[in-house]
């Protein structure tokens, strides 16, 4: 269990797991070491990815997360209301503003930093206080209990960012066969002096890629979530600036491809010059460059939770990202029930217990049982048993088997 | 990185849209795109008129690409452009904008405004072009180059990351001005 997070916290997926799928890209670890050989395509940003850009205190604790983690807000609890309130209304400015800087629409909330600029700490940056501004602020009509909105918080930033990382990758292919510097020519260009005079309108960020980013959390979400669900993300998407909001758009296969292709074109442009490149076609298939589909290579970014809360006037531990049970202790009125149990139920039980400690299943699977007091978990085992697990208190490590049993003698029905 | 190739010239600007009928409703000359455009007579009406339109409109984002953070377009100077956007087509599509609009949707006149001239808010005249004028007349999808007649070197652009770049020397570096092997194009 995550919480209340105390290092840096990764979030990734754990190959192991994926199935069947083979992994077709390169590591990074190998492209980064490529891309060392090409003059000026990897620097070192001096600024710390950690740090969220509208908030100016020092940076917080990062921890890397290696799932999808269940979210838990049990212990919520605002420490200072004013500052709550304040933080509220800025983020919602900068998520909602006219896109003056890159640090508004959804990057307000998350951030990719990528490997060509960090080597070290590049990756996904999802702060706990985001999920609980988009919660407050976007989602907080959902028919869903407080923990489920904040899942579907981090889904919706992690989506969104994975784009900028299948984008980064796609770049990063398109160096090693040119031996061009890409990704930081073009960066570097939204901060260098114009190289020559009449270069006008300038454009804070790439909006296409916005468009292809937000779009493509629309399309995934759009596999899972209810059509009241979608429509509220929708509404989310529209409030953002220019580029962000065109993700609506953007969500049907040839709209998306082609967003996906405009951004390629956009940050190849210069070199399909230098290297009489032929970009324009409609018939070249840009989008399958990025690795959006394949859950292995999305798995190579990590992804990083910030334990920000208490930078918000949340108190420090309202939030806890629950990934892997590392350790249960059995009380004894558990042991009692499990002696009781059909040797096929103890051992899944068994087996189950080295599954949690890599990761919890999804929900419901794994889920917090509505109203129980004190907080208590239900674990789906075979045949319809479950256990019931209590989280550590503030302090403790280990979790706490209650009980065992079937359907009916837990008490769900 | 070394690169033996020459550096090529490129050209920056923006595809225009020129239609009288969105300057007759915004009394602004030109749009962005086709799409963008505002109609003031039937879609239906002047579709082969903005099927041309299209098509020429095409022709210049095939062979132009995006130039950020500009907002702005970059394509291959001294026509090698021509060469993706298809060379005779686009000749062709230039050659239809001569025909007359009257031609290509029959009953044009009919269709006009009436009066078929105006004044604008500043005192301009504007006029809708009658059938027997081509369609270049009211209607042009044009490159609007940023620097007339000149291609851009495209080691300017690429600063230091181009692949003939030289670092200055210690002596050169207290005037940086010339860092560039290939020839100075601005």
């Amino acid at each position: 269990m995550v919480g209340p997070l105390r290092s840096p916290l990764r979030v990734t997926t754990s190959i192991n797991f994926l199935g069947g799928r083979a992994r077709t890209m390169g590591s990074i670890k190998d492209i980064v070491s490529e891309l060392g050989g090409i003059p000026h395509a990897l620097g070192n940003d001096a600024s710390d990815p950690r740090r969220r850009p509208w908030i100016s205190t020092a940076a917080p604790v990062a921890e890397q997360i290696t799932e999808r983690p269940v979210v838990d807000s049990s212990r919520w609890e605002v420490s200072d209301q004013v500052r709550w309130e304040e933080q509220k209304v800025r983020a919602r400015q900068l998520v909602e503003g006219e896109g003056h800087s890159s640090e508004g629409g959804i990057e307000a909330l998350a951030w990719y930093v990528s490997f060509h600029h960090n080597q070290e700490l590049w990756g996904i940056y999802i702060p706990l206080s985001s999920l609980a501004l988009l919660d407050e602020l976007y989602l907080s009509q959902l028919r869903m209990d407080r923990d489920q909105r904040l899942g579907l918080a981090w889904s919706i930033l992690l989506h969104h960012e994975q784009t900028h990382f299948a984008v980064d990758y796609a770049c990063a292919q398109f160096e090693l066969l040119l031996r061009a510097p890409i990704r930081r020519e073009f960066s570097n260009r939204f901060r260098a002096e114009p190289p020559i005079n009449g270069l006008t309108g300038f454009k804070p960020y790439l909006r296409i890629e916005e468009t292809a980013a937000n779009a493509h959390m629309l399309r995934q979400l759009a596999r899972t979530e209810s059509k009241r669900t979608v429509r509220t993300i929708e509404n989310f998407v529209r409030l953002q600036p220019p580029g962000y909001r065109e993700g609506l758009d953007a969500m049907s296969n040839a709209a998306f491809a082609a967003s996906v292709a405009e951004t390629l074109r956009s940050y190849l442009a210069i070199w399909a010059m230098e290297y009489r490149l032929d970009l324009g076609s409609h018939a070249l298939n840009l989008e399958w460059l990025l690795p959006l589909e394949d859950k292995g290579a999305l798995a190579e970014c990590p992804v990083y939770a910030i334990d920000d809360l208490s930078q918000v006037g949340v108190a420090s531990g309202s939030l806890s990202l629950i990934q892997c049970i590392a350790e249960v202790i059995e009380l004894d009125g558990f042991k009692k029930q499990l002696r009781k149990q059909h040797n096929d139920i103890q051992n899944d039980w068994s087996n189950c217990k080295d599954r949690i400690k890599v990761r919890v299943p999804a929900p419901p699977r794994f889920e917090k049982l509505k109203g129980w007091k004190p907080p208590t978990w239900s674990l789906r085992l075979r045949d319809g048993h479950r256990v019931h697990l209590q989280p550590p208190e503030p302090g403790a490590g280990a979790w706490r088997a209650v009980a065992i049993g079937n359907h009916k003698e837990m008490g769900h029905g | 990185m070394d690169s033996d190739l020459p550096a090529l010239d490129v050209e920056i600007g923006r595809i225009v849209v020129r239609s009288w009928e969105h300057e007759w409703k915004t009394e602004e000359k030109t749009s962005s795109s086709v799409a963008s455009a505002q109609r003031l007579l039937p879609s239906d009406f002047t579709k082969p008129v903005y099927d041309i339109l299209e098509r020429g409109e095409q022709y210049l984002l095939r062979s132009s690409l995006p130039f950020l953070p500009y907002d702005l377009r970059i394509r291959r100077a001294n026509n090698e452009w021509m060469g993706f956007a298809g060379q005779v087509d686009w000749l062709l599509e230039w050659a239809r904008l001569r025909l007359h609009l009257g031609e290509l949707c029959p009953g044009w006149d009919n269709a006009l405004p009436q009066p078929s001239a105006k004044k604008g808010k500043y005192g301009q005249m504007l006029y809708a072009p009658g059938g027997d004028s081509p369609i270049i007349a009211g209607y042009e999808v044009v490159w609007q180059p940023i620097l007339p007649f000149e291609g851009v070197d495209l080691d300017k652009l690429l600063r230091e990351f181009s692949p003939r770049y030289k670092a200055p020397s210690i002596f050169e570096s207290i005037a940086p001005a010339q860092n560039y092997k290939g020839p100075a194009m601005m």
